[in-house]
């Protein structure tokens, strides 16, 4: 492949680096060795400093990773990641196949992208030639029963597409079904009936520098066509032809990227051609609303994708420098354990639990709550029970939830690499100071028609003015 | 270890006893407060007993002394009517009750005395068979 | 029941390594939820050069609930009863399971050194602390000097 020799040619030891399983698991080990490559690849965007320094950082960790097995396959290059809100990691069922709470889009070993190329107008879609022909990609609108207009997409190879969608055929590459929020618990919990589209959105990544990633709504089925029905939103002006889904793509770009000086920024829909489009009365009302010229489809570090039923965040690879990797946050919580917190109540020590435990999450003495309205951790202890549910902190003696603490394990959430201090209220789940605050001011689709701030780990809307708490740990005095 | 079984040390008790003697409690048969308000050893309690029904103790209030030693409530506390009584397990002269011989039928071994229990037993007592027709001396007079 | 719960263990532990400033309380030899204190009156206090003898108990809820404390030591102040019991909130409806053995014996000593006769428990002595502060400050060192003092006449 020209990406490795290329690679191998410049530096003998970016050879060995690359040596790592070559499945692209969620490890940091994995994580280190695709920066290299994509960093170097990326090179004519604009690095910030500090962001340059912590690569250096990361870069000489990867002596352990020599140690490790034979080469086998060099890993492929990266173009970014779509992490599920709400999983925190992991399914509740576990990650399998196609069906996972974090999908990599790696760059494919040959291009597989599409692009649109001639027009036809047709009596029947279904009969026409284009659209019989299953090794043909094509999108038909119809406009009347006896008219359509079948638009025919040749093979790019200059872009990579990855489809997304709740169906579980072979073109849909991310399988992707409704977020039930706080789901972790819930076991038989199902949802009657899906908002997502099967076939619900594409995403075609250019395969040169910079891996522009753009999305469209609306995938390709297993005859890759894509079909608007007559009852469809759709127009056919000066030549163009577009439509939206039933229940729309939308997206939305935070203003100053994924950190947390970035405001929100506003809630586009994406039409099946990539065009962006203000939000439609309610999701599926008919008729398009007006075009945003000045914005476009292009993912960004941080954009959003809403499916209705679930929302994903586009991560691109070296937005992701920024967050921990899952070995610098177990480090971060290890710090935070070894000061030996304790609960003031039993005064025993508390440890925070640093990997998702699927299920077996500790119900011990150990286990750390907090006070939500007052950010005092306790152990679980009976005092200080309201009718309400809600408890006195021995502490401070404020009235409110008290809840498990959960560790905030899905590292790619984090706008930054710093210690979980503060929780998300009512879940309990930790994040670092500025990932609390990130999230907490991010509107996301709830519903059919609102908006509202959620836990990225668990996708429960967030209660309370700010919806999140710093820690207050008490430190072992013994 | 001793130190791992749950008691209640005797003071904490004895307060305990006096809070509920405050508070009153029970059909009002049975009373008991500290014979000197300020006695912070918690030694003598001054009760009263009125006698039960259908024997000849019936509508007599019988006062008593009882003091409860440092090993108190592992040990009984002693018991000493004030009002002349007769009764089997009362001595005639002094009016010190043998507290062997009442049946402290409600405590098993291990656990602790009470003014209340000791009062109540001695009340219990007055109904058998041996005395509640024994013949008693004149209302009011003291030991 | 079971053994003795970690927290008083470790409560216990630590009075033992790291004693109070002016505060001295063991566990009693046969009941470990059981303490024997010395508190020493507080310097520019009424009390100052006594020390005071006192009791607590930790009771089986502890510390879902309170430690009784008591004085044994005789003592005049507005808020300490002829039996020596103590009207303290955090000892009854403001107590806190944050609280501990080692913050209830400061709280008593800081009692000492600010009586609150608007909250009292002995009437009499709070009616007196009202009506002539100077005096009932003296019949106070006067209390510590006959009952609270080593060596001295009582």
């Amino acid at each position: 492949m020209p990406d490795t020799q290329q690679i191998a040619l410049e530096d003998p030891n970016k050879q060995k680096l690359q040596q790592v399983p070559q499945e692209p698991a969620n490890n940091g080990d994995t994580k280190q060795t695709d920066l290299v490559q994509t960093v170097k690849e990326q090179l004519p965007e604009v690095v910030p400093l500090e962001t340059k320094s912590s690569l250096k950082a990361k870069l000489s960790l990867g002596d352990d990773d020599k140690k490790h097995g034979s080469p086998k396959k060099v890993t492929p290059l990266k173009y970014g990641e779509i992490v599920v809100l709400g999983y925190n990691g992991v399914l509740t069922q576990g990650d399998k196949g196609r069906r996972r709470s974090k999908f990599t889009l790696w760059k494919r070993q040959e291009a597989n992208g599409v692009k649109p190329s001639r027009k036809h107008i047709v009596k029947n879609p279904q009969a026409s030639h284009v659209v019989q022909d299953s090794k043909q990609h094509s999108v038909s609108f119809t406009l009347s029963r006896n008219q359509a207009i079948v638009i025919e997409y040749v093979h790019n190879e200059d872009t990579d597409m990855f489809q997304i969608g709740r169906s579980s055929e072979g073109p849909i590459d991310f399988v992707v079904m409704d977020t039930v929020p706080g789901d972790q618990r819930v076991d038989n919990y199902t949802v009657s009936q899906s908002t997502i589209s099967r076939f619900a959105c594409r995403i075609l990544v250019e395969r040169n520098p910079p891996y522009t990633a753009r999305i469209f709504a609306a995938g390709f089925d297993s005859h890759r066509n894509i079909f608007l029905g007559e009852k469809a939103t759709k127009w056919h002006t000066d030549g163009e032809i577009d439509g939206l889904t039933t229940n729309g793509i939308l997206i939305m770009h935070p203003v100053g990227g994924f950190t947390v000086d970035a405001k929100p920024g506003v809630w586009r829909e994406v039409s099946v051609g990539g065009g962006i489009y203000a939000l439609r009365e309610s999701r599926s009302t008919p008729g398009k609303s007006c075009v945003i010229e000045e914005e476009d489809n292009v993912l960004r570090d941080g954009t959003l994708i809403d499916l209705c039923g679930a929302t994903l965040l586009w991560r691109s690879a070296l937005g992701l420098l920024a967050s921990p990797s899952p070995k610098e946050l177990e480090e971060e919580i290890k710090k935070i354990n070894a000061g030996r917190p304790q609960c003031p109540v039993g005064l025993n020590t508390l440890v925070l639990p640093h990997r998702q435990s699927k299920g077996t999450l500790m119900a011990t003495e150990k286990q750390p709550h907090v006070y939500l309205y007052c950010g005092h951790v306790h152990g679980m202890h009976e005092w200080g029970q309201k009718e309400d549910d809600n408890r006195q902190c021995p502490m401070c003696l404020k009235v409110g939830p008290f809840v498990r603490l959960l560790p905030g394990s899905e590292t790619s959430l984090y706008v930054e690499s710093a210690p979980p201090t503060h929780c998300f209220s009512p879940c309990g789940h930790m994040a670092s100071e500025e990932s609390v605050k990130y999230w907490s001011s991010i509107p996301i689709p709830h519903g059919c028609h609102g908006f509202r701030a959620a836990c990225p780990f668990c996708a429960m809307p967030l209660s309370g003015d700010p919806g999140y708490m710093r820690l207050i740990f008490q430190d072992n005095v013994d | 270890m001793a130190s791992n079984s749950y008691k209640v040390p005797r003071n904490f008790q004895l307060l305990r006893e006096l809070e509920e003697a405050e508070k009153g409690c029970g059909d009002g048969s049975i009373s008991w407060g500290l014979l000197h308000a300020d006695d912070m050893q918690l030694n003598c309690w001054s009760c009263l007993i009125i006698g039960p029904p259908g024997t000849n103790f019936e509508n007599r209030v019988y006062t008593l002394i009882l003091e409860c030693g440092v090993n108190y409530p592992i040990e009984p506390p002693s018991a000493k009517f004030v009002t002349k009584i007769r009764m089997k397990e009362v001595n005639d002269q002094t009016g010190v009750v043998d507290l062997r011989l009442l049946h402290m039928q409600s405590r098993s071994n291990s656990s602790p005395y009470s003014i209340n229990g000791v009062l109540q037993e001695i009340r219990n007592a007055m109904t058998s068979k041996e005395n509640r027709k024994l013949s008693q001396p004149p209302e009011g007079s003291s030991f | 029941m079971a053994g003795l719960p970690r927290r008083i263990i470790k409560e216990t532990q630590r009075l033992m390594q790291e004693p109070v400033p002016g505060i001295k309380a063991e566990p009693d030899e046969g009941n470990a939820r059981y303490f024997h204190v010395v508190v020493a009156g507080p310097d520019g206090s009424p009390y100052e050069g006594g020390t005071f003898k006192l009791e607590l108990f930790l009771p089986e809820e502890y510390p879902m609930s309170a430690p009784k404390v008591r004085f044994m030591t005789k003592i005049y102040h507005p808020n300490i009863d002829k039996l020596g019991r103590i009207c303290l909130d955090i000892l009854k409806d403001k107590w806190s399971p944050a609280l501990q053995i080692r913050t209830v014996l400061l709280s008593i000593q800081a009692l000492l050194s600010a009586p609150n006769p608007d909250d009292p428990l002995a009437n009499d002595v709070a009616e007196q602390w009202k009506v002539n502060e100077a005096e009932a400050i003296a019949t106070a060192r006067s209390w510590t000097k006959s009952y609270a003092v080593p060596n001295s006449s009582k």
